[in-house]
């Protein structure tokens, strides 16, 4: 793993916008990370994750438009950059090859 | 429907500005989809906790300015360079500014000082806030209150009210003590001594006096034992060891032994005195009668209260006491209640709020510490206003260096702290300069004023925490108005070099010229007011004749035996037309009693009482308005007594020549009436007097003296003396000055406001002065043009000096008023008085406008006479 910098929710958070995009910000990606945990996440924890992983280079963005329900306020888009995605499909590649190493008799005892 | 607006009003406030609009927007959407999906009231609770989430530094931090302001110093040293060049590039501006500020300062600082002194009075006693002392009051036709009491009113009451701890009391010798001391070398060192006291034992612990030599439990016990202060001491005993030494008190003849040395008080009170004997010493001599009087006003009577008990616990029990110290007396109950009140007064309100009877000094009135500090205020405001008005002006030179500052980029936060700054730089060296007249002035204050300040005394912790408050305020104050101003120029306009007048500025500046006339106006106004009340005091007719009489003073028992051939040695030469003697010499304090017109006494009243003889009237003039003087006393069995109207009214006496009237178990007889005169200042109108034929109780001879060989016919008198009663003291007072003292404090009073008078109007001056150089050089080219066209010099001279003057004319029909009123307030003390008039009015405006007019002619003259070619081909 090259990228020791990268937190668990950070992963996640990274994930969502790649998985979202276009159109990936705070607000629809802390929904979409409650619904798909179950637990409760704040746009302010999601916010901070953004920032340091835009930070990062991971991420960049832009303000978008403006709606009703903002009270008129633009939003901030995120995408995912190159780095980023490189960063994702290593952690990804790094997993898969542990995954595929587990002897399939252990993975039938959890379940 | 919407969000909770207080977690709005919060977040705004913790979030850094630029990511506001985000963090806002997210939370809104969030809370409208929440709304749909869980309901209203979980989404609000929901919204405070999403809120909170952003509680975190990432989103407090502000973000770096785009443009960071550098933490070096090049841009600091950059204002100071620009400050100082400015101040030397203006110089005549920058002196006027400063020299008017530190004048300003100066006076402030001395006004502090006395201020402050005026109201600390006494309260430098360990226990200031437990002391009382004693008075009491006679409710009548002419109230009176006294500040002296019976000799057992203390004792007694200590007896009565328990919340009284200690009793000390103070009387003070009558006549003034003559002490003497033999030191070995043999020269006999004489001196008469004016202020001093027996007092009880306890006086060394209620009011802390503090012993160099000696012991202070028993100093003040034994009998014939006398107390100095190091002065004292040191004037008589010079570098011998006064412990155990002996004076002699020349009046009784008695020997005082030198029981200790005391420092005098580090702090101001109104206890005086250079000695003091201890009580024992007057009891073991005095009448037992006097001692036990309950009528008699000779005693102060100073309590201490216990340390739990309150004014109000003494006071509460003041009247039932009374009833009984009176009754002793033989006064029924009622007549007690209905005439006598016995009120107590902390000893820190003495020096400001009392003003009775037989006090021990003069005191102060609070009145003069609002006079003073009410002008040191003035000119302090008018040395702030005249900063403000002159930075305004100069504001404009500096029009281009803002214009450029801008341009290149300064904020309007920046440039109001460099010329903040600026202003702080000018006050600062105006308190050096004040610092510096401060130290010059203080002495020639103190003569004006009668103090006794030093330089030290500023050095208070307090008094440098107000200074630096004080000159702070100052700068902030005279420095934010022309600030904000300049930093509001356009960069376009400033830079064009349009040196429009922004009419509120205008009118600001206007204003400010205004309040400064006005101040000096009402400044003018009463000096010229005290100054012809004074002039009243000397010119009026006081209905004696007090020039060329001197007044020689009785010293002893051995000079009262030989007063007689005394006289008659007198007389012998011929510049002394007359010789007279005279128990009190007006202008003193006339001791009071009662006289009641004889089988009458419901008619008593309190007069006061003079003894003289039967050529005192004559050598005063004092006018006889009915019957005769008194002739040459043979053996007779009534004392003759002679009363001035005021006494015969106060008597209700119709015809009362010939009639007896009777005090203190004395019959007299009324042989004449004389005018009123006015024996005592003219704060008052004439007290009844009564005067009795009795040389004997004599003080003075009153000499009056023909032609002008003054200076020898004293010296006769003084060898006189010294030969007929040698080692006697010999000194003499002229009566004319005796009576110019009782105004004194009005004197002062006039004095300081005359100073300050002048500094209010130099200062005005300075800033008209300034603001005219800017007027004149702004319409340089106009006053050109119009010569090219015609214009006279006396026109334009009137163009430029017309506004200022209306603006002066303007100050003075606003400040009339005040002063009138103030001023007329001020005469309503004195109960004769000269009446203000309109010229007063009058010539105060005019002196102004006339001052006025003298310093913008500087500058207009100067503008009127120019070579038009030099104004126009400038560019």
């Amino acid at each position: 793993m090259r990228r020791s910098d990268l937190g668990e929710f950070e992963e996640v958070v990274l994930l969502a916008v790649a998985a979202l995009s276009p159109g990936a910000y705070s607000v629809i990606i802390a929904e979409e990370l409650e619904r798909e945990t179950g637990s409760s996440v704040s746009t302010g924890a999601v916010h901070a994750a953004l920032q340091r992983l835009e930070q990062k280079g991971y991420l960049r963005s832009e303000l978008g438009e403006a709606t009703a329900e903002r009270g008129g306020r633009r939003k901030r888009l995120f995408t995912v950059t190159a780095l980023g995605g490189r960063v994702l499909s290593d952690v990804r590649a790094v997993r898969n090859r542990l995954w595929d190493r587990i002897i399939p008799n252990i993975r039938l005892e959890w379940s | 429907m919407s969000p909770p607006r207080l977690a709005d009003r919060l977040l705004t406030w913790f979030c850094a500005p630029h990511l506001r609009e985000e963090v806002l927007g997210d939370l809104h959407e969030r809370y409208t989809l929440r709304v749909k999906s869980v309901g209203e009231a979980n989404a609000q609770r929901r919204y405070w906790l999403d809120m909170l989430a952003y509680v975190r530094p990432e989103f407090i931090r502000r973000q770096p300015e785009q443009y960071p302001q550098s933490t070096n110093t090049t841009m600091l040293r950059n204002y100071l360079k620009i400050a100082w060049r400015n101040v030397l590039r203006y110089k005549l501006n920058s002196a006027l500014t400063i020299t008017g500020l530190a004048l300003g300062l100066a006076c402030g600082l001395l006004m502090i000082l006395h201020v402050r002194e005026e109201l600390n009075y006494d309260k430098g006693f360990s226990k200031a806030d437990r002391i009382y002392r004693i008075t009491s009051e006679n409710i009548g036709e002419k109230n009176r209150q006294w500040a002296a009491t019976s000799p057992i009113l203390g004792i007694e009451m200590q007896q009565a009210i328990p919340a009284i701890q200690t009793v000390a009391r103070f009387h003070r010798p009558y006549p003034d003590r003559v002490f003497s001391y033999v030191p070995s070398n043999g020269v006999t060192k004489q001196f008469e001594e004016k202020t001093g006291f027996f007092v009880d034992s306890t006086v060394v612990d209620v009011f802390d006096l503090s012993f160099v030599k000696g012991d202070p439990q028993t100093a003040l016990k034994q009998q014939d034992a006398i107390v100095l202060t190091e002065a004292m001491a040191a004037k008589y005993f010079g570098n011998e060891n006064p412990l155990g030494k002996r004076i002699q008190d020349d009046l009784d003849k008695r020997p005082l032994t030198v029981t200790g040395v005391i420092k005098p008080y580090s702090f101001p009170t109104h206890l005086q005195f250079d000695y003091l004997i201890s009580m024992s010493t007057y009891y073991n001599h005095a009448d037992k009668g006097d001692l036990e009087n309950r009528g008699w006003a000779g005693f102060y009577n100073y309590i201490l209260l216990n340390n739990s008990a309150s004014r109000s616990d003494v006071e509460k029990r003041i009247p039932e006491f009374m009833v009984k110290f009176y009754e002793a007396k033989g006064e029924t109950r009622k007549e007690i209640l209905a005439t006598r009140r016995t009120p107590i007064q902390p000893i820190t309100d003495i020096h400001l709020h009392s003003k009775l009877e037989k006090e021990m000094g003069p005191n102060s009135d609070i009145t003069y510490v609002y006079v003073f500090s009410i002008a040191a205020l003035f000119i302090l405001l008018l040395a702030a206003v005249n900063f403000i008005n002159m930075a305004t002006a100069q504001a404009f030179n500096r029009m281009k260096e803002v214009g450029v500052r801008k341009v290149l980029g300064a904020r309007k936060g920046q440039l109001i702290r460099q010329f903040l700054g600026e202003s702080f730089i000018l006050t600062l060296l105006a308190t050096i300069g004040a610092f510096l007249l401060f130290r010059l002035a203080i002495p020639l204050y103190n003569d004006l004023a009668a103090r006794t300040l030093r330089v030290e005394q500023l050095f208070t912790p307090s008094n440098v925490l107000l200074l630096v408050l004080l000159i702070g305020l100052i700068s902030l104050v005279a420095g934010f108005y022309p600030a904000l101003f300049i930093s509001n120029f356009t960069p376009v306009n400033s830079l064009k070099g349009k040196k429009s007048q922004v009419s509120s500025v205008t009118l600001v500046r206007k204003g400010l010229i205004v309040f400064q006339f006005s101040v000096s106006v009402f400044m003018i106004f009463s000096t010229l007011v005290v100054y012809r009340q004074m002039k009243f005091f000397q010119t009026k007719d006081l209905g004696f004749d007090q020039d060329q009489v001197v007044a020689v003073k009785l010293y002893g028992r051995e000079m009262w035996e030989k007063a007689n051939t005394l006289q008659q040695e007198f007389q012998k030469n011929s510049a002394i037309t007359s010789v007279a003697r005279i128990s009190t010499l007006p202008g003193d304090r006339f001791s009071t009693d009662m006289l009641a017109p004889l089988g009458k006494s419901e008619d008593a009243s309190q007069l006061r009482f003079m003894w003289a003889d039967e050529n005192t009237l004559p050598v005063l003039k004092i006018r006889m308005k009915a019957g005769r003087n008194f002739v040459r006393r043979t053996e007779n069995a009534h004392f003759p007594v002679i009363l001035n109207e005021a006494a015969a009214k106060a008597l209700k006496l119709d015809s009362p020549i010939g009639q007896k009237a009777v005090s203190l178990g004395d019959t007299g007889e009324i042989v004449g009436i004389v005018s009123d005169f006015h024996f005592a200042s003219l704060h008052n109108t004439v007290d009844p007097l009564v005067i009795v034929q009795h040389p004997g109780q004599a003080n003075y001879f009153l000499l009056k003296i023909s032609g002008n060989k003054l200076t020898e016919t004293l010296q006769y008198a003084q060898s006189t003396l010294a030969r007929l009663s040698p080692g006697s003291l010999f000194s003499y007072t002229f009566l004319d000055e005796k009576m110019a003292r009782l105004y004194d404090s009005e004197k002062r009073v006039g004095n300081v406001l005359n100073v300050f008078a002048i500094f209010a109007m130099f200062i005005s001056c300075m800033g008209l002065f300034g603001l005219t150089a800017y007027a004149v050089q702004v319409r340089t080219k106009e006053v050109g043009v119009r010569k090219v066209l015609g214009a006279t010099v006396t026109g334009i001279i009137a163009l430029l000096s017309r506004d200022f003057l209306r603006l002066v004319l303007i100050a003075t029909v606003l400040a009339s008023p005040v002063a009138w009123w103030a001023m007329n307030s001020w005469l309503n003390d004195f109960a004769y008085h000269i009446d203000i008039e309109w010229w007063m009015v009058g010539i105060s405006g005019l002196l102004a406008v006339v001052i006025a007019f003298l310093t913008v002619s500087f500058q207009t003259v100067k503008a009127a006479l120019m070579n038009p070619v030099k104004s126009l081909r400038s560019e």
